[in-house]
């Protein structure tokens, strides 16, 4: 966690062409209040900028955008040929290959369109929980939505933001401007941490929610029923949606506070336990790896990509990690 | 009970408070802190074993275990044993020091007497200058150092460090109640017998501790190592017991190994006419083997013969004595009321069959004696008394005769005579309840005007040394003998041997061992109204086979241990009129009673194994074979918990039975506990760490 604070204050200098030249248009929609920005200031952007959000999956969009459609059209891309049929537009034959082969063909090119990206921010009060000195999990996720939600924007396509507890609380519609961006950051800001977790029932008004298939990505702490959570998370999958899971830890939960004895209560239920870190560590940990490969087996198991991130590092890091291991896919 | 050297370090224990103030504090000191997932806290906390929950109470309790050890440590406590708490101003000890032959036991250069020695000096040495005590050695006769308990403890000191093994055996029961009885005299409030002993089982597996009061505490304190082997003789016989000249005589000597491993060794007999003879004997673990030799003499005086093995840890059995007395002639006693002189009587010729006359080498005195003059000194110089129609003996002579066949005499009844039924009743009721009568006479039959007028004898028992030699028929016809009055008896008590059957089916000649002698029941007589015994030349080999035959059993021997008293009986006449009767032995002259009259000779007490000689005045009229007691030779030891087990008594200690001498130490003086503190602190600090590792090992890196 140290530092943290440090690298979101540095202010790399470097060119980049064309990232500097996304960047002057995002940043110049809201220059002006740039320095009461929370999440994603000019060294946020400074590091993202090189950042590419690849989408693993075919999507159903409307406008002209760098991502596959499952629609043919006339484009740059080739895909195909195919012989040509009365009721063709005459200016779709392939004169090249007509000189090869003396018969006609269609040249089929593959169409582009844009993405819809749906960020959802899990607000219950187990994501106010930080380590002393860091940042809590909920500012955590904030901080991934908002590098999310600008990369998305960034290369064209449209990010919309979620904030949930145990319900829906708060949707943003998908857009691709930058005053879109301006009001998902808006509302990470505004957010704040309260109820108990129930991915489950957010994730399934969401799911009423959105008519375009995309890309789904929770960032969570995770802390339910990983059954129940899942069984939502299916509809989605089988509607088309690709899943992403960030779920979001801190030092703190994954290897105890180092205290002597301590009363530890919880931040959602009235439930306690007094103990020993120091004797209690090995088990604990040993249940809450149960628990997380339980999350993560359940995850590969329904092809979702899920990433763990520790609030103690930076969460570009966690962002840059993910996008490389997502690009490998 | 437990004292402390150094109490003024108690206040310390205080100190044993500060893990728990520190318990006591950091539980109120305990944060609180917010976790979302308390629920795998609570998970890892249900799975975690009792000594993860109770940790911080656990490294309490063995912090402050581990201070209070130390600090009562530092005090030096001692646990006293009762014996040592109990010895105030008011206490009495009584040190008993077994100085049996067996005491004398070599093992590493030390004996076992001078372990015990030092022990008890050592338990001496720890009893309070005002305690009273007392040294009891305890040999066959136990004698205390001093009269009365005393607290002249350098005396009884030097009593014990000059305690040197006798040749005797223990007497641990007078040993005790002369403890007891000096105790209760003192009228001490705490009463405590200490013994020393090698724990022989042969001298402590009969001992009684009824007449020790239930106050007194008995500690037992073993002197003996654990492996004690020895071989000794342990007997030495002679048979027969007293050979006459010329006749063959065989010297049994039985060696006993105690040990437990297979011993072979020779057995040499020196005897003190210069002839030497050896002989080798195997001995298995636990088990005796006997040597036996033959010797023949030819003239009439005392042998002494000297049987040895090979010297080892217990020398004073390694030889073994024995006073071979060989006499010229068998002294026959002979009662009836009838002449001798007079022909034709049974005693006529039962006296001429035995003794033919002067001039016959019969080996064979007969002295003649009617019943009524008969005395004891008569009775006890014969070798064998023959009684043959007394019927006027008084009844107080049959308690003579009962006393003397069971003192080992041969005594030989022919049962013949008018009163014989009411006689063989009346000797019966003088014998002791545990010997049998052979036979009970119903009455007298004559024959002769039934059937053929007479019976024969019809079966003998051939292998009894009384008959062996009539096993050969061409030595003499015994069928050929007719008995015309025989005495009809009833059934033969089984635990007799019928020598004779008639062709009737009654007993003829029935035998019987009383007490360490022989009765001879003899139903047929050399009268010529009763049969033609007289003329028959059977008669006179049957009475001298019966009479060798007895004078040859196997009867035991008396033997003189050291620690008991000796005698020997010699004829009246030779001891002399007004002649000096004196005992010289091993350790000089010996006090001696004599009964001229009788010719018993009797030394009260010989302490040492070895020959004494009688002298009455310049002559030698006797010697006596003194050895130790054959049970010093097995030197198996008992444990005394037996005892007490046996005994039901409580208030009883061990130490020693060779082990080491702190056992001594805690039973005298107590047992110092700071080394089990110091050393339980030690366990407490390292149970403290392990507790901690254990617990902390999941700590965060």
């Amino acid at each position: 966690m140290a530092g943290f604070g440090a690298r979101r204050q540095n202010s790399e200098s470097g060119p980049g062409r064309d990232a500097s030249a996304m960047m002057s248009s995002v940043i110049g929609e809201y220059t002006s209040d740039t320095q009461q920005r929370k999440y994603l200031q000019t060294s946020d952007l400074r590091r993202l900028r090189n950042f590419q959000f690849a989408a693993k999956l075919i999507v159903e969009g409307s406008f002209q955008g760098k991502h596959r459609s499952p629609y043919y059209d006339y484009s740059a891309e080739f895909a195909d040929y195919r012989p040509y049929t009365p009721g063709d537009e005459i200016r779709a034959i392939d004169w090249r290959a007509y000189a090869r082969t003396d018969r006609f063909y269609i040249k089929l090119s593959r169409k582009e369109t844009d993405m819809n990206c749906y960020l959802l921010v899990d607000k219950s009060n187990s994501m106010a929980y930080k380590d002393s000195g860091g940042v809590s999990k909920l500012e955590y996720a904030s901080y991934m939505a908002a590098g999310l939600a600008y990369l998305i924007i960034r290369q064209g396509d449209k990010a919309s933001l979620s904030l949930g507890d145990d319900a829906l609380r708060a949707y943003i519609p998908a857009g691709g401007s930058q005053r879109h961006l301006q009001r998902i950051l808006i509302a990470l800001e505004q957010n704040t941490p309260g109820g108990e977790t129930g991915l489950p029932a957010t994730l399934a008004t969401l799911f009423g929610v959105l008519k375009r298939k995309g890309l789904l990505i929770v960032i969570s702490d995770f802390l339910d029923e990983p059954e129940r959570v899942f069984s939502t998370l299916n509809m989605f999958a089988h509607k088309g949606f690709s899943v992403l899971l960030f779920q979001v830890l801190t030092d703190g939960e994954m290897f105890l506070p180092d205290a002597d004895n301590a009363l530890f209560q919880d931040m959602e239920s009235p439930a306690f336990a007094v103990a020993d870190p120091n004797a209690i560590r090995v088990a604990y940990q040993a249940e809450l790896q149960a628990f997380l490969n339980e999350i993560s087996t359940s995850a590969k198991a329904r092809r979702m990509q899920y990433q763990l991130a520790l609030t103690s590092a930076p969460y570009y890091e966690a962002l840059e990690a993910f996008l490389t291991a997502r690009g490998r896919m | 009970m437990v004292s402390l050297l150094h109490p003024g370090l108690l206040p310390w224990l205080l100190a044993a408070s500060v893990p728990i103030v520190i318990h006591l504090l950091t539980r109120r000191t305990r944060r609180r802190l917010d976790l979302p997932t308390v629920k795998f806290l609570q998970k890892a906390m249900a799975q975690q074993s009792d000594i993860f929950r109770w940790r911080h109470l656990l490294l309490m309790l063995l912090r402050t275990l581990a201070i209070l050890a130390l600090v009562a440590a530092f005090t030096k406590p001692t646990l006293n044993s009762p014996l040592a708490a109990q010895t105030n101003d008011r206490s009495s000890v009584v040190l008993i020091l077994d100085t049996s032959a067996s005491m004398g036991y070599v093992d590493g250069g030390a004996s076992t007497l001078s372990r015990a020695k030092s022990d008890a000096i050592k338990v001496l040495s720890s009893l309070r200058d005002s305690v009273k005590v007392n040294v009891i050695l305890c040999d066959a006769h136990p004698q205390s150092v001093a009269s009365e308990l005393t607290t002249d403890f350098p005396a009884l000191e030097r009593s014990l460090r000059d305690a040197k093994p006798s040749q005797e055996r223990a007497n641990p029961n007078a040993a005790i109640n002369m403890a007891v009885e000096q105790l209760g005299k003192s009228g001490a409030k705490s009463k405590q017998i200490y013994v020393f002993s090698d724990f022989q089982r042969g001298n402590w597996a009969d001992v009684k501790f009824e007449s020790v009061p239930a106050d007194t505490k008995m500690a037992f304190v073993g002197a003996a190592s654990d492996h004690r082997a020895n071989v000794g003789i342990t007997s030495i016989r002679l048979s027969p017991t007293a050979p006459r000249i010329g006749e063959p005589v065989a010297v049994e000597c039985e060696v006993f190994n105690s040990g437990d491993s297979l011993r072979t060794l020779p057995v040499n007999l020196s005897v003190s006419t210069g002839e030497r003879q050896t002989q080798n004997v195997s001995l298995a673990p636990f088990s005796s083997a006997t040597a036996s030799f033959t010797l023949q003499f030819d003239s009439p005086k005392q042998i002494e013969c000297v049987a040895s093995i090979p010297a080892d840890n217990l020398p004073l059995d390694d030889l073994r004595r024995v006073v071979i007395d060989l006499k010229k002639t068998a002294v026959v006693l002979v009662i009836t009321d009838e002449d001798p002189k007079k022909a034709p009587n049974s005693t006529f010729f039962l006296t001429h069959a035995l003794h033919p006359g002067a001039a016959a080498q019969s080996g064979v005195q007969i002295i003649t004696v009617k019943p009524a003059a008969l005395n004891n000194p008569t009775l006890h110089a014969a070798d064998a008394v023959i009684v043959c129609n007394a019927p006027q003996m008084p009844d107080v002579q049959f308690q003579a005769l009962s006393r003397y066949a069971s003192g080992g005499g041969n005594l030989i009844w022919f049962l013949y005579g008018d009163k014989i039924a009411d006689q063989m009743t009346k000797l019966g009721r003088q014998l002791p309840a545990t010997e049998p009568m052979p036979l009970q006479i119903d009455h007298v039959a004559d024959l002769s005007g039934n059937g053929k007028g007479y019976v024969t004898l019809a079966e003998a028992h051939y292998e009894s040394p009384l008959l062996k030699a009539f096993k050969d028929p061409a030595a003499a016809d015994l069928s050929k003998i007719q008995f015309r009055k025989i005495c009809v008896t009833g059934e033969v008590d089984p635990r007799a041997e019928t020598l004779l059957k008639f062709d009737d089916g009654t007993c003829a000649v029935a035998h019987t061992i009383e007490g360490s002698g022989n009765l001879l029941l003899v139903n047929m007589s050399p009268d010529p109204t009763w049969s033609d015994l007289a003329r028959q030349p059977a008669f006179l080999p049957l009475l001298h086979e019966f009479l060798k035959g007895l004078l040859s059993h196997n009867t035991a021997a008396a033997e003189f241990v050291a620690g008991g008293s000796a005698s020997s009986t010699v004829a009246a006449n030779s001891l002399g009129q007004g002649a000096k009767i004196s005992c010289s032995g091993p350790m000089g002259l010996l006090p001696v009673s004599s009964d001229p009259v009788t010719g018993s000779i009797v030394v009260d007490n010989v302490p040492q194994s070895g020959f004494y000689h009688i002298d009455a005045g310049q002559n030698q009229v006797a010697s006596l074979a003194v050895n130790i007691h054959s049970d010093e030779s097995d030197l198996r030891t008992i444990d005394p918990r037996e005892l007490e087990t046996q005994q039901r008594r409580e208030s009883s200690y061990f130490a020693g039975m060779g082990k080491a001498d702190s056992d001594l130490d805690s039973l005298s003086k107590g047992r110092p506990l700071w080394q089990y503190l110091l050393a339980f602190a030690l366990l407490c600090l390292f149970g403290e760490q392990a507790v901690s590792r254990v617990t902390a090992k999941g700590r965060k890196k």
